[in-house]
């Protein structure tokens, strides 16, 4: 194996470790280097070269910033959240046929969704939507968020505060926390 | 498998990550895709700007890269070159990209742009940003170091570097051909020098304003041709933007010489240093020196290069300074030749005999022109006598220095022009016979007409056999016909210096008691003089003068004074205009009309002051003709001097009279002659649509054809529209326009043109579209252009049309003249292979379109022929056997062939019964004879008629079995017609076949420069062999019967005189 590509992964086990024990400071610090380590695999994108490690390469590279991503969540970072996802993103659709589905795939997307929904970036949301396949909308985490939206413009306000309960993964909570205030707000606006 | 990003969403989020090994990585490969994602980059331009403007950040060039290539992508150039200054080194000048040459061509316009403000202010070139200058730079570098010299020379000449350009030039490996780019360029810039203001600069370099992708529209074809002549090859990262370059250089050059005053003064920098440059190389080609300095103006090195070659030991270099005189005198810049010979140091005689050569040396600098005929004659016989006194060297060099001093004078060329003309003379006159026969005896017009088509058809060629033959035919012109009778044998003796006195002798005025001649006869003979010394009239002047001042008839001083302004064409003679202006001054139609355009033709391009005193008397006199005749001589004085015209030219365009508005149209045409000036065109498009007097309008769409006769491809173009005009006059003068910008090419587009209005419903335009249909299809023939023949027998039916018009009559048969002038073996050129303008020949032909009014100016357009021959001479000026390769069928540019005598149609052809039977037999047998043809696959070549070929092989068939068995192969053979045809010195070479010519190897004689045409030095390479000569058929070479110039001229002159013809006897009117 490619010396390079083990210490990333070793890297990664060890961030892994400290993401585990939640400690945070420690996993900025090993996600930064692991960041800038990645910068040197000439098969990520945006070069996509066909090196003969390039699935592994590929496959690390996702789950790095797939941890990335959760990692923002649990952190309350929406700004590193955007960051990350935008960088992962090239893993979903552009290398979509050269590495198998990742199985965080969709709560992440729905994750993003719902963000987008708690950001108010209501265009960009049904943008995701669009790009989405008809395999996805199916998907427990993606049809949540897109029934979250269709509450929200609905004006059914008790449906979102209900789906709360009913998040289809642990990462979601801190979103639907938001959503949940920014519903109680309106409704007290609403209910004089 | 290839896997793409579909988004810069990532790179982008990257961006606004903390370590900056990451911003870094993001912004390398935002740099490599930004031609795919610049839309979205775009977006997150103020976050790589701030990144630019980070001083911490250790790529900020990087970053400016980057921004300027999204700018670059969004269409903002300017900022888009900041930000590339910005870049620096990353801003890479040898990619490969549409981005990289755009802006590389903006930064080069920009930095010509600041160069050229910088060099007009006169202010130090501090304002401009040494970035800049700095990637000019690389550019230029990396364009020497790639060996795309003529890029680098474009760009340097552009911005106004010439220690670049020099460098350029130096470091190339073919310096002598870099050199030769540059000159042409050169010549190019100063024909544009216009064209920048006429653009004005948001103009000049549309290239901005368009999308990248489609940066090079605007270069004119024939613009990127001159541009990158040869660069075909190259595969070229920069082929295109370059070509653009060199042509923005054109327009840029133009820049430079802002108003008249400094004509071209960067040119002229330009030309100083090519010449600087190529005196240092090891083996310097004087050849392109002198036309640079001929240029330059600077007859003073001419000469020294000249004496320098003369006084070598060498052989070739006394040739390679005779090439040099010749290729001097293509350029009719008489005034220019006569200096540099004035200039040439006379060899170093004994010194007794010193102060009488100096003396004549200063009557000859002082009165430069009325000793020369002494000075020729005598001259050189007298060093002849001190040849055994003197040193070897001394001698040779007196002996080359004569042969240099005729050459300079013309004498040689003209002379072998006119041995070759009359050799080569393959003039048909069954064409004039049938002319003759078919116009009627009681039509003057037409009769006329025949005599000058009889003259240019002779031009030059001395042959008057048609007029020998028919005197009684010709005793029918009278009055003024018999002026343009007389007139005409000039024409046809045009060039013979020696023998025109002697020719024209029995015509001419008899001294003091005038009895005997008419004085039409009379006057045409001394019309006929000035035709036949046109331009080299040293000789003659005097005698012209004289006959001038002792006649009082008006018809004389009409033909004198026609004659003097021809002889001196160009000379500015004070006295010789004082003689004219008195003819003019005593207020008679006829007199004054030549006077007029005397004056102008003796101070042609001087634009003196006496353009003035000639338009206050054109307002003084009651005399339309003589009006028309000063309108067009005031225009001939400003002759090339575009701006500096302008004064002029307004006072006459705004004229009340139409008639001076009329010669404001010819003024415009010849200040901007050949320049494709776009003002001028302007003006004349103006005036062709608005004024109100028809004749203006003509004029002005007549003189679109002299403006742009040196990119004849555009006229078609320009005046297509105005050939179309309901103003009959104005179509009229679109032909003419035509005929003379594309006069000689054989331009497709121009037949094109000229062909419906040779069947226009106005006599007169067809007329004119006959006349220029000629002039554009001399020495073009029929294989080239399938209408030649069609326009030739269209001629012949207009000619023989009993119920045509006179006038479309008359132009019939001034174009038959024209197609086959010269004994067919002239064309109509108004510029010198180097692109000089020939003056004589554009002054002749502005003359010629005046014979709307007066037909003897017809004769004035065989100023502008120049004869179509290969000239080989060996150092003796003479002209030796020498062959060389024509690479192309020999039928592509063979002479027409010569009529047949018209059959006898008048036997009414009775209707042959035919069997049935026998049709079918001869159907069949004609059948099989085809087939027989194409089986032997032999093509019927030109030469044999196919009818006798069919008969041929029919009668093979019709014949026994044996004789079917042995086809004969070798004459089928024969008949192939080969590739390629030997040519033999001196030979016709058309200007289209000059791109067939070769030379061959191994052959005895090398010539000194690879022209393929003109007059060319031969190198004998093998000296000890005895030399063939050609060129000696001339009758005259047994008999002794020469006049007493002939005999002066003999003693040491290598003239070659005995090889001239022989003058033809003179013969009588029987009036």
């Amino acid at each position: 194996m490619d010396p390079k590509l083990t210490e990333v992964a070793q890297g990664f086990e060890r961030f892994k470790a400290a993401f585990v024990r939640n400690d945070f400071d420690t996993c900025t610090r090993l996600l930064s280097q692991l960041k800038v380590l990645l910068t040197e695999f000439r098969s990520l994108p945006p070069l996509f070269e066909p090196t003969r490690s390039a699935i592994q390469e590929l496959t690390l590279a996702r789950d790095i910033y797939e941890h990335a991503v959760v990692m923002s969540v649990k952190m309350e970072d929406q700004e590193a959240f955007e960051r990350d996802f935008c960088q992962l993103k090239p893993y979903y659709t552009d290398a979509r046929d050269c590495i198998p589905q990742s199985p965080q795939e969709y709560p992440i997307l729905g994750l993003n969704l719902l963000r987008l929904l708690v950001q108010n970036r209501i265009a960009e949301f049904h943008t995701e939507l669009e790009l989405l396949s008809s395999a996805a909308l199916e998907n427990p985490c993606i049809k949540h968020a897109i029934e979250l939206e269709q509450s929200f413009m609905e004006g059914a306000y008790n449906r979102v505060l209900s789906a709360r309960q009913s998040v289809p993964h642990e990462t979601y909570v801190y979103f639907m926390d938001l959503l949940a205030k920014t519903v109680s707000v309106a409704c007290c606006v609403d209910v004089p | 498998m290839a896997t793409m990003v579909s988004s810069a969403g990532a790179l982008l989020a990257m961006l606004s990550e903390n370590h900056t090994t990451l911003k870094l990585h993001a912004l390398s490969n935002l740099n490599a895709f930004a031609q795919f994602f610049w839309p979205e980059i775009s977006t997150s331009i103020p976050l790589i700007e701030s990144l630019y403007e980070d001083e911490e950040f250790p790529q900020r060039e990087l970053a400016a890269l980057v921004v300027s290539k999204v700018f670059y992508f969004l269409g903002e150039l300017n900022d888009a070159l900041a930000y590339a200054l910005g870049a620096g080194s990353h801003f890479d000048v040898t990619e490969d990209s549409d981005y990289v040459r755009t802006l590389l061509d903006k930064a080069i316009d920009e930095y010509a742009n600041l160069r050229k403000k910088a060099a007009e202010s006169n202010e130090e070139a501090a304002r401009i940003d040494p970035r800049l200058e700095a990637i000019v730079e690389r550019m230029l570098e990396k364009c020497i170091l790639d060996g795309k010299y003529q890029q680098a020379m474009g760009i340097a000449i552009e911005c106004r570097r010439l220690d670049k350009l020099e460098e350029a030039v130096m470091r190339s490996d073919n310096a002598p051909g870099s050199l030769s780019y540059c000159i042409n360029i050169s010549h190019s810039y100063v024909n544009r020098r216009e064209y920048r203001r006429e653009f004005g600069p948001d103009h000049s370099y549309p290239v901005h304003g368009s999308p990248p992708g489609t940066a090079n529209n605007f270069v004119r074809p024939e613009m990127r041709a001159k541009g990158d002549p040869g660069q075909s090859g190259l595969r070229s990262s920069l082929l295109m933007p370059v070509s653009q370059i060199s042509a923005s250089a054109f327009f840029m050059i133009s820049g430079y010489g802002e108003g008249g005053r400094c004509r071209g003064c960067a040119m002229v920098e330009v030309l100083r240093l090519l010449v600087r440059v190529y005196e240092k190389l090891p083996s310097p080609d004087y050849l392109s020196i002198c036309q640079c300095l001929m240029f330059l103006e600077e007859p003073e090195g001419v000469a020294s290069i000249l004496e320098k070659l003369l006084r070598s030991g060498k052989k070739d270099d006394a040739l390679l300074a005779f090439q040099i005189g010749f290729d001097l005198v293509e350029n009719e810049h008489q005034a220019f030749l006569l200096n540099v010979r004035d200039r040439l140091p006379k060899p170093k005689s004994p010194p007794a005999e010193l102060p009488p050569s100096r003396d004549s040396e200063a009557t000859e600098t002082g009165n430069a022109t009325a000793s020369e005929d002494v000075q020729m004659a005598d001259g050189p016989h007298a060093s002849h006598g001190n040849f055994a006194e003197m040193e070897p060297a001394e001698a040779r060099y007196a002996e080359r220095l004569t042969k240099l001093k005729g050459i300079l004078s013309g004498e040689t060329s003209i002379q072998l022009t006119l041995q070759f003309l009359y050799s080569h003379n393959r003039s048909d006159l069954l064409i004039l016979k049938n002319i003759k026969q078919s116009v009627e005896m009681r039509n003057s017009v037409c009769h006329s007409a025949t005599i000058y088509a009889n003259a240019i058809m002779h031009a030059g060629t001395t042959v008057d056999t048609f007029l020998r033959e028919n005197l009684d035919w010709l005793s029918r012109a009278t009055n003024w016909a018999k002026f343009s009778a007389t007139a005409g044998l000039g024409v046809i003796h045009k060039g013979h210096l020696q023998q025109g006195r002697s020719l024209m002798a029995p015509y001419l005025p008899q001294g003091g008691s005038g009895s005997g001649g008419s004085p039409y006869s009379e006057g045409g003979a001394l019309y006929a003089l000035g035709l036949i010394h046109a331009n080299h009239g040293e000789g003659i002047k005097q005698f012209l003068r004289d006959s001038l001042r002792s006649t009082n008839v008006e018809v004389i001083q009409h033909g004198a004074c026609l004659g003097l302004g021809l002889a001196a064409l160009g000379t500015a003679d004070e006295e010789i205009f004082e003689d004219i202006k008195n003819v003019l001054y005593t207020d008679s139609a006829v007199a004054g009309e030549a006077a007029g355009i005397s004056m102008g033709l003796l101070m042609v391009g001087t634009a003196s002051e006496k353009a003035s005193e000639m338009l206050a008397y054109a307002h003084e006199t009651q005399h339309e003709k003589i009006i028309r005749g000063l309108a067009l001589g005031i225009a001939l004085t400003v002759y090339g001097r575009e701006e500096e015209a302008d004064t002029l030219i307004e006072q006459m365009t705004r004229d009340q009279d139409p008639i001076l508005r009329y010669g404001g149209m010819y003024a415009l045409a010849l200040a901007y002659r050949g320049t494709s000036n776009n003002k001028a065109i302007r003006q004349l498009l103006h005036f062709a649509v608005s004024d109100v007097s028809d004749d203006v309008r003509r004029t002005a769409v007549l003189a679109l054809g002299f403006v742009l006769y040196s990119e004849p491809e555009q006229t078609p173009r320009i005046v297509s529209l105005l050939s179309e005009s309901y103003n009959p006059h104005v179509r009229y003068g679109a032909a003419l326009a035509v005929g003379i910008s594309c006069a000689g090419t054989g331009l497709s587009e121009a037949i094109s043109l000229l062909e419906p209005l040779t069947s226009d419903v106005v006599d007169f335009v067809r007329q004119g579209a006959l006349i220029a249909m000629a002039m554009v299809m001399i020495q073009t023939t029929e294989a080239m252009d399938s209408r030649v023949g069609a326009f030739r027998r269209q001629l012949e039916k207009i000619i023989h049309d009993k119920h045509e018009d006179t006038m479309s009559k008359m132009g019939a048969i001034l174009a038959s003249g024209i197609l086959d002038a010269g004994g067919r073996n002239v064309t109509i050129r108004l510029l010198s292979k180097s692109k000089h303008d020939k003056v004589t020949a554009v002054v002749g032909l502005a003359v010629f379109s005046q014979f709307w009014y007066w037909y003897p100016l017809i004769y004035f357009i065989s100023l502008s022929f120049s004869p179509t021959a290969f000239i080989g001479l060996n150092y003796d000026l003479k002209v030796p056997k020498f062959e060389f390769l024509s690479n192309a069928k020999p039928s592509l540019f063979e002479y027409p062939k010569p009529t047949s005598a018209p059959t006898t149609t008048s036997a009414v052809k009775l209707p042959t019964a035919v069997l049935s039977t026998s049709a079918k037999a001869k159907a069949r047998a004609k059948k099989e004879a085809e087939q027989k043809d194409k089986s032997a696959g032999a093509e019927p070549s030109a030469s044999a008629s196919g009818p006798v070929k069919g008969k041929e092989s029919s009668t093979e068939k019709s014949g026994d079995a044996m004789k079917v068995d042995n086809p004969p192969p070798s004459e089928k053979k024969v008949e192939q017609e080969p590739n390629f045809e030997t040519l033999t010195n001196p030979a016709r070479v058309v200007p289209a076949q000059e791109k067939f010519i070769k030379f061959l190897e191994g052959s005895r004689y090398m010539p000194v420069k690879l022209a393929p045409s003109g007059f060319v030095l031969l190198r004998d390479l093998r000296p000890e062999e005895p030399e063939v000569l050609s060129l000696t058929d001339g009758p005259a070479s047994a008999g002794g019967s020469t006049g007493p110039a002939q005999q002066g001229s003999a003693a040491g002159n290598a003239m070659a005189v005995e090889e001239e013809p022989q003058p033809p006897q003179p013969f009588e009117y029987t009036s």
